[in-house]
């Protein structure tokens, strides 16, 4: 009940501050503080470049800040329309992150330690042999249909529901279940 | 999707670098962003158009020049 309440008021902030920044630019800092981090992080995964992720944060909130005043509610949530906007960014830079993939991956990922002083031996290995499957995954995710990459990051990094993605791309239920099947058997077959 | 287990465990698994200092990038891309957009508009009529609206007057600009010379012929 407190918890509804809360997003109640938290989603009627959000409507003010749409409002505010459709009339001034200058207004949009607020939106742009509450959805920075998730847009950066959700194009840091799509890229595992970490200054190509930062250009792709800072042309979406551009156009989105561009196209505010286009914006209206109609049960789309704010996020979701900045999900799209990114999305729509990434899959517009998707040869240049492909290019850049192979070696921004070895660089960048975020892995457990290779070092655990109280980890045995046996430990270790098993945390290596984590490490490189996670790796693996990784880099044949990168190289699938940019489609299939959108589907499954929202899905397994960020926790989307299955209507939530489906409400940020635009497609029917559906088409987002068996874009996921489609891109899992892609990734099973490829690894 | 029982099949993918393991595939889906290896995605949820995966944690993303922590050492990025967002507070600090955040205020940085925030001027950015909102240096360009003031760059934007203030750029002349003509740069503003979208290229929608150039494609259409271009499609409208050939049909012109072939209802002109249907007349003409």
């Amino acid at each position: 009940m407190l918890a509804t309440t809360e997003k109640k008021q938290s989603l009627e902030q959000e409507r003010e501050w749409i409002q505010a920044a459709q009339n001034r630019a200058e207004d949009f800092e607020p939106l742009f503080n509450r959805y920075h981090d998730m847009i950066f992080h959700y194009c840091l995964r799509r890229t595992w470049n970490e200054q190509l992720a930062r250009d792709l944060t800072a042309n979406t909130f551009l156009k989105a800040l561009e196209n505010i005043k286009r914006y209206y509610w109609q049960g789309t949530a704010f996020s979701s329309w900045l999900y799209r906007i990114a999305i729509n960014e990434i899959n517009q830079n998707y040869r240049k992150i492909k290019r850049m993939v192979p070696l921004s991956l070895q660089k960048k990922m975020d892995l457990p330690d290779e070092k655990q002083p109280d980890s045995d031996l046996l430990a270790e290995e098993e945390m290596k042999k984590q490490r490189d499957q996670i790796q693996r995954v990784h880099a044949v995710l990168l190289r699938l249909n940019s489609k299939y990459q959108a589907v499954l990051s929202l899905r397994y990094f960020e926790n989307k529901s299955m209507k939530e993605i489906s409400e940020i791309l635009n497609i029917p239920e559906n088409t987002v279940k068996t874009r996921i099947r489609r891109g899992l058997i892609t990734l099973k077959k490829r690894l | 999707m029982s099949e993918f287990n393991d595939i889906e465990e290896l995605l949820r698994n995966d944690n993303l670098p922590h050492r990025y200092d967002t507070g600090h990038m955040r205020h940085l891309n925030w001027q950015r962003v909102l240096q360009e957009h003031r760059q934007r508009r203030q750029l002349p009529f003509l740069f503003r158009i979208p290229p929608w609206i150039w494609s259409l007057a271009s499609i409208m600009l050939i049909i012109v020049c072939i209802f002109i010379f249907m007349l003409l012929k």
